[in-house]
């Protein structure tokens, strides 16, 4: 294949788009283990509850488009509040890996619920706005539901890194994530503190599947496992528990996933994406901006 | 005493011996018969009804169901009352297999094998002795029959292939292609090296060949971009249905403007689109199949199968449909009836009705077919092309 420009500014837009996509997931799984120190392994199907939640108030609830993803936003910050409610909290003294098989357990429940209520058959996911695509040049054509995602994404970046830079309930969750005891002893309510962060990642994560709906359409049962998987690898890229390691590793995979599809092999493209992955963590354990924690002794 | 009690020892257990022997060679070529003295001739439906593929299957089962009821609400045919049995494979091979041994306890004389090509291929290998007719709906990967026993009434895959190189260099639709498909499927990776073949013998231009596998099926872009970087005039994708709205959709968002031409596994293309009909504007596909055919079996085919369960059948019903009647038309043409077939063995009831598969010439829903002794189908495929959200003829 001839080496192009503009096929290398299409390809490198489209991996930005899908990579926004992977940070918005990868930044529920990172503030996550921060806080409650633990991989909460349903969290890549709540984007997909978050999809059907907007399949079912705009394509059969006939709901304008803009209530359908605020009811699909609210629904899936409330699933994060009660997952955490009804299958981590009693577990919050358990040893770690009772807590992950937990989490398996939800996201299987969650994958055979929407498989019983919407069956196995592809829902299409309706046209929620009419973006049109922006031509620059006669070569390059990127779609506007690749721009939607790349302008919610940043805005999203930036209110988050605010929230928690900012205002008293982020400093609580920075504490909390730093020393839940110590936390504790300086009246940070940490169990409404964790709550919150389940919270706002869902609600993160309903961000994610209305940009993976507009670009994508398609949903079903499992539409949720394999960007939630690559959204935790680009977590643990980026560094584990660390917000900024999130985004960057969430983008950073999109663009290598992208790359290696257009330049390498469509075929190999995963096995390149996790061989980056572990190249990383041979030379950097912590991942990309990870801290390096010293156990105290 | 002691004597008269060996004796009736021994007694009991030849008795019991033959007995069981009794009944266990019994068990298969028993006909059943309704309360009106009609026999009941049980065909036997294996496929998918749960899990990722349960739409093929319960278009299957949909399909010769309504052929079933058809034929015995007119009295059944040869004093024999048809009765669909089926069994979920849940997509697997290996439960098919289950399914298929449990219909056979249940008295089934022929079977419509399995609905995909891999649960078809598993049967037709298990039912090796017990030499029943089976013949699959849908099962179009070449090795998915191959025993003398084993029929198709769907198209091969290398078929489709052929035929496609064929129409694009007859109708002049381009001289340069692109070919896109999952290349993790028998049915496309089958599709795709006869058409590759063909076209170079025909001076077709492939330009590229974009690929992708089941796990990849999301994200077509960087497909889609090196397929309009590579001045391609039409793409030829053999895939199913499902992805290929997934990539028209992405298509469209990148306003991709190419001619596109597909095999019968976009059947079911306009409703898998949903809203988003328009994607598929003037895609082109073979299939010998048209669920808005105005005239013949397939107008009365899918008139009865929406009045009953109101939705528009797919090919898959359609081949079930007409599977069913293709058996009817064998039972004919052989000569069985309710009165002969008590007293003849199974295997002359089997081997009557494969040697009528390849004498009957059946008009169904999907065509006019024959068949040959390897078990293929021979029939001729239309092409449709999709205007305004609907299927129509291209002559």
């Amino acid at each position: 294949m001839v080496f192009k420009v503009t096929n290398l500014i299409v390809t490198l837009i489209q991996g930005l788009s899908l990579g926004s996509i992977y940070a918005l997931i990868a930044l529920g799984y990172t503030m996550v283990y921060g806080i409650a120190k633990m991989l909460n392994f349903a969290h890549g199907d709540v984007i997909m509850v978050g999809a059907y939640m907007i399949y079912t108030t705009v394509a059969l609830g006939k709901c304008p488009s803009i209530l359908g993803i605020v009811i699909s936003i609210i629904f899936s910050a409330l699933l994060g509040i009660i997952i955490e409610f009804l299958a981590y909290k009693p577990l919050r003294r358990a040893p770690s890996l009772s807590v992950l098989i937990t989490a398996i357990g939800v996201s299987y429940f969650l994958q055979n619920l929407a498989l019983l209520i919407f069956k196995s058959d592809p829902k299409s996911i309706p046209t929620l706005f009419n973006l049109p695509p922006l031509h620059i040049g006669d070569k390059i054509t990127v779609s506007g539901e690749t721009l939607f995602t790349l302008g919610i994404t940043v805005v999203l970046m930036i209110a988050l890194t605010l929230f928690i830079n900012k205002t008293k309930l982020g400093k609580a969750m920075r504490a909390v994530s730093e020393d839940k005891d110590a936390a504790m002893l300086m009246g940070i309510n940490v169990n409404r503190t964790i709550s919150i962060t389940f919270a706002i990642g869902s609600a993160l994560a309903a961000f994610a599947s209305l940009c993976y709906g507009m670009s994508y359409t398609y949903i079903k049962p499992t539409t949720g496992s394999m960007p939630g998987i690559k959204a935790f690898t680009a977590a643990v890229f980026g560094g584990i528990g660390s917000v900024p390691g999130a985004m960057l590793g969430g983008i950073m995979l999109g663009v290598i996933e992208k790359l290696s599809m257009a330049y390498i092999s469509t075929q190999f493209t995963d096995a390149i994406v996790f061989g980056v992955l572990i190249l990383v963590l041979v030379i950097k354990p912590t991942g990309l901006l990870g801290k390096k924690i010293n156990e105290k002794v | 005493m002691k004597a008269t009690k060996k004796i009736l020892a021994i007694t009991l257990v030849l008795v019991m011996t033959a007995l069981c022997f009794a009944s266990c060679g019994k068990k298969n070529d028993v006909w059943k018969t309704t309360e009106d003295g009609k026999v009941i001739l049980e065909i036997g439906f294996t496929g998918p009804l749960t899990g990722e593929y349960a739409n093929y299957g319960i278009s299957v089962r949909d399909g010769a169901k309504l052929a079933v009821e058809e034929i015995n609400a007119k009295g059944g045919v040869n004093g024999f009352e048809l009765k669909l049995l089926e069994a979920d494979s849940g997509g697997s091979g290996e439960k098919a297999v289950q399914g298929y041994g449990k219909l056979i306890d249940d008295g089934m004389k022929v079977s419509l094998g399995g609905t995909l090509s891999g649960e078809n291929k598993d049967i037709v290998a298990a039912a090796k002795n017990d030499g029943l007719l089976i013949l699959t709906p849908s099962a179009s990967a070449l090795d998915s029959i191959g025993e003398p026993n084993a029929f198709r009434l769907c198209f091969n895959d290398p078929q489709q292939g052929e035929i496609a190189a064929n129409t694009i260099k007859n109708k002049n639709l381009a001289t340069k292609v692109a070919i896109l498909y999952d290349n993790g499927n028998d049915y496309c990776v089958g599709n795709v090296d006869t058409f590759k073949t063909k076209a170079a013998a025909l001076g077709i231009t492939i330009v590229t060949e974009q690929t992708y596998t089941e796990s990849t099926n999301t994200d077509f872009t960087t497909q889609l971009t090196a397929i309009k970087n590579s001045g391609a005039e039409l793409v030829f994708f053999p895939i199913y249905a499902a992805d290929a709205a997934k990539i028209l959709r992405q298509a469209a968002q990148m306003s991709l403007d190419i001619e596109w031409f597909g095999a019968d596994g976009l059947d079911g293309l306009i409703e898998k689109c949903g809203d988003n009909v328009a994607d598929a504007e003037g895609v082109l596909l073979l299939t010998p199949f048209y669920a808005d055919s105005q005239e013949g079996v397939a107008k009365t085919f899918v008139d009865a199968y929406k009045a009953k369960y109101g939705k528009t059948p797919d090919q898959f019903a359609a081949d079930a449909y007409d599977c069913i009647y293709t058996i009817v038309a064998a039972l004919t043409k052989g000569g069985l009836n309710a009165d002969n077939v008590v007293t003849m063995s199974i295997e002359d009831f089997n081997a009557k009705m494969i040697a009528a598969m390849t004498q009957i010439e059946v008009t169904g829903a999907t065509g006019t077919m024959k068949w040959t002794a390897d078990g293929e189908t021979v029939k001729e495929p239309m092409i449709l092309k999709i205007v305004n959200g609907k299927t129509v003829v291209v002559d």
